[in-house]
């Protein structure tokens, strides 16, 4: 019977409600604070509390990243690219160019995670892979053979070479979200979530521990050389997909791999997010996915 | 990245890129042969084009200017209408094309329509959140196994809430998130489920509505059977809660059965005489969860009614509500009659209830009906006691206590007390303890919990006689 103490009054007018995402949960819950300007587009907005941290508010229907607030329609985002009324995220909601919005509903970033089966995931990796090379989208070079890097040393399980691997690639190439930045994060959130079962072998647990060892040093690079080496916003997804984060949109592609539902749409509406970004996670996804399986690239 | 490709083929360019300007690009801006820009980090954007002339560079840069001052086609909110603009879709066909990404259809359409969209829905990949009452049995069945065959969940029909992927659909109370997967035959047994369960800090992942009558013999839980197995997939989902109203029981037994078998564990609130209410059956979940249990909210009026001796009347919008108020009503007075307007004795209506529902909206968004009936109970000297459902959420009506409070403002002198069950979140866009507060100023008690509403009235009753 508290919980509307911590509420504050409406500001300019009457609150309306938004959804959030889980992982900003302790911002959206937590104390008051200031939220300053990072871009603005037509269906998103991306704000910054002045560290690390990025909330995008963004209209129904545009991309749910593992940090966003979707507003009740396009309408209630900012006008301009200037915010002239007082903006800040806390005691359970935002407030965004002086319209209040409450946070009412909340969906979970993390994907869930279907246990598949090798054949299964070695089947999804192959549709996955003939599906990509009809895209129009390419990688540059210097990704493609940085992301092979990567691929490689998370197959043979040497964790200070795939960290890296993927720190070569934070920062580098086209876009809001550098082209680089974008397969990294495709690759954590495959790593987190293609959840293949233990090599049957006697040594089996050694083996997923490795794994899990390599996963977590690549992780670890990222968030120490992120906030320094990339975009602000970049740096705060690759923050969510170092902790298994990721947008709707990726994560309806890892449960399509388990072959529990449709390749194809699912894939349509990644490629869908920004310019090249989805194109490049789902690129991300792919290799994480070889890795794992110990494949080579076919 | 298509900005860089635009200018890059522009007439006298010979090299461009646009991008952040990270340690990494700007190394890369180095080997293409151009300066390091100065004081630039990677939240300044540097455009890097090498061009013959000054004709050609300035050229270049107004593409580059109409590059990044485009809006995305289709996302502008003004793109939608005036001539030449792409027609609404007219079906639901239509729009599950337009949008391969739509996994649910939620239909409210009169029930005599619903098999037709809701199959439309079903034939095109989507589930189906079906709102509509009024469906015949034999259609509800073929819409289910349809369903089961395709893979997907026919929620309904009559389905009145549901919280899916974190978004409340119908009636809905805005609740956490949390360990708690619900399977409802019932629309107001889960709202008050779901209350109960806030109020005491545990959130749901998922409320999957399933139709009034899925666990009849007729329909045999053929849509309970695939939500079970849905919430036992998510991984979010720690605990299965599945609440009916009463069941036929062979069915309730095989479906008991198989939830054994799943992985994550099954608690059924099944509303059968001997069961527990709701409320304890709450009480149970928490128990289970290792959740302390709340002493669940009530709000006293100031000036309290002297209770009078007379008829028990019940007067819902919520059929589970009304069922259970009917099942402690006859435990502790002796026969009470359901839905029969005419009835001299004691009495529960369900409003919500197909009968009175056909051609008009539910009561717990138009409460015509109920009122009007409120209003001749008021004046009935024969009514000791009325018992009310007060139901909170997104969906329902903007203010149904000062609706209420409007109608108590002129009540005859000596009138009947009056006890309502107030379903709600703080979270709820009526303000919870604004409605509670309007109701106790009206002289109503107001109980979170629906079974102790039902027990303070019986109180009532039995310390009058």
């Amino acid at each position: 019977m508290t919980a509307v103490l911590t509420r504050s009054a409406p500001v300019g007018g009457v609150a309306v409600s938004g959804a959030a995402s889980t992982a900003i949960r302790g911002l959206v819950e937590g104390p008051r604070r200031p939220l300053t300007l990072l871009a603005a587009f037509p269906s998103a907005v991306y704000l910054t509390t002045g560290d690390s941290t990025v909330l995008a508010a963004v209209a129904p229907g545009s991309v749910r990243l593992p940090c966003a607030v979707v507003m009740p329609s396009a309408a209630d985002l900012p006008d301009g690219e200037v915010l002239t009324g007082e903006s800040w995220v806390g005691l359970g909601g935002l407030t965004l160019d002086g319209r209040r919005v409450e946070i009412t509903q909340w969906w979970r970033p993390t994907p869930p995670a279907p246990p598949m089966s090798v054949e299964v995931l070695a089947r999804g990796l192959d549709a996955l892979t003939a599906r990509l090379s009809v895209q129009q989208h390419r990688l540059l070079r210097a990704i493609s053979d940085g992301l092979r890097r990567l691929e490689a040393a998370v197959r043979m399980r040497e964790p200070d070479p795939a960290a890296d691997a993927a720190s070569a690639l934070i920062g580098l190439g086209p876009g809001l979200t550098p082209s680089g930045d974008d397969v990294v994060s495709g690759f954590l959130v495959g790593l987190h979530h293609l959840a293949v079962p233990r090599e049957p072998s006697r040594n089996g647990h050694a083996l997923t521990a490795a794994r899990a060892h390599v996963k977590d040093r690549i992780a670890g690079r990222v968030l120490i050389e992120a906030p320094v080496r990339t975009t602000t916003l970049s740096a705060a997804l690759l923050g969510h997909a170092a902790r298994g984060h990721a947008a709707a949109e990726v994560t309806a592609v890892l449960n399509a791999l388990s072959g529990r539902r449709p390749l194809s749409p699912v894939l349509m509406r990644l490629m869908a997010v920004g310019h090249s970004s989805g194109y490049d996670m789902a690129c991300g996804i792919l290799a994480a996915g070889r890795a794992l399986l110990g494949q080579r690239e076919g | 990245m298509q900005a860089s490709r635009t200018i890059a083929a522009a007439p006298g360019v010979s090299g461009a890129m646009i991008a952040m300007a990270t340690e990494l690009n700007l190394d890369l801006i180095q080997d293409l042969g151009f300066e390091r820009p100065a004081g630039a980090g990677p939240n300044d954007m540097v455009v890097a084009v090498a061009a013959a002339d000054r004709a050609a560079l300035e050229h270049a840069l107004s593409l580059v200017a109409t590059a990044l001052t485009a809006r995305a086609p289709g996302r502008d909110s003004d793109a939608g209408s005036g001539p030449g603009a792409a027609q609404a879709p007219r079906t639901v066909s239509a729009a599950a094309r337009d949008h391969p990404e739509a996994e649910l259809a939620l239909i409210s359409v009169p029930g005599p329509h619903a098999f037709t969209e809701a199959m439309d829905a079903l034939e095109s990949g989507l589930s189906v959140v079906l709102f509509s009452d009024n469906v015949p049995v034999e259609l509800e069945i073929r819409l289910k196994d349809e369903a089961a065959h395709r893979g997907l969940l026919l929620m309904g029909p009559d389905c009145g809430t549901a919280h899916v992927g974190g978004l409340g659909l119908g009636f809905a109370n805005a609740v956490r998130p949390g360990p708690v997967g619900i399977v409802a035959a019932s629309g107001t047994g889960a709202q008050q489920l779901m209350c109960l369960l806030d109020a005491a800090g545990v959130g749901i992942s998922q409320c999957l509505g399933v139709g009034g009558r899925d666990l009849s013999a007729a329909v045999a839980g053929r849509a309970t059977r695939q939500a079970l197995h849905r919430l036992d997939e998510d991984p979010a989902t720690e605990l299965i809660a599945m609440i009916s109203k009463p069941p036929d029981l062979r069915v309730a037994q095989r479906l008991q059965e198989e939830a054994a078998e799943l992985a994550t564990p099954v608690t059924f609130g099944l509303l059968e005489p001997g069961a527990p209410d709701l409320t304890r059956f709450t009480e149970q979940l928490l128990r289970r969860l290792g959740v302390a249990v709340p002493a669940w909210p009530f709000w006293a009026p100031g000036r309290a009614r002297p209770a009078r001796p007379g008829l028990l009347r019940g007067l819902y919008g919520g059929g589970t509500l009304a069922a259970e108020a009917h099942a402690l009503a006859t435990d502790a007075l002796g026969p009470v009659a359901s839905d029969d307007l005419d009835a001299t004795g004691h009495l529960v209506v369900d409003f919500g209830a197909d009968q009175f529902t056909l051609g008009r909206a539910h009561p717990m968004l138009d409460p015509a009906l109920r009122n009007q009936r409120l209003v001749a109970e008021l004046a009935n000297p024969a009514v000791g006691v009325i018992l009310l459902d007060v139901v909170l959420g997104y969906g329902v009506h903007p203010d149904p206590a000062g609706e209420l409070a409007a109608l108590l403002a002129a009540v005859p002198p000596d009138p009947p007390a009056i006890v309502a069950a107030l379903v709600g979140t703080q979270a709820d866009p009526q303000d919870m303890d604004g409605q509670a507060k309007q109701l106790t100023d009206a002289g109503v008690s107001a109980y979170a919990s629906h079974a102790h509403a039902v027990g303070h009235a019986i109180q009532l009753l039995q310390a009058a006689r």
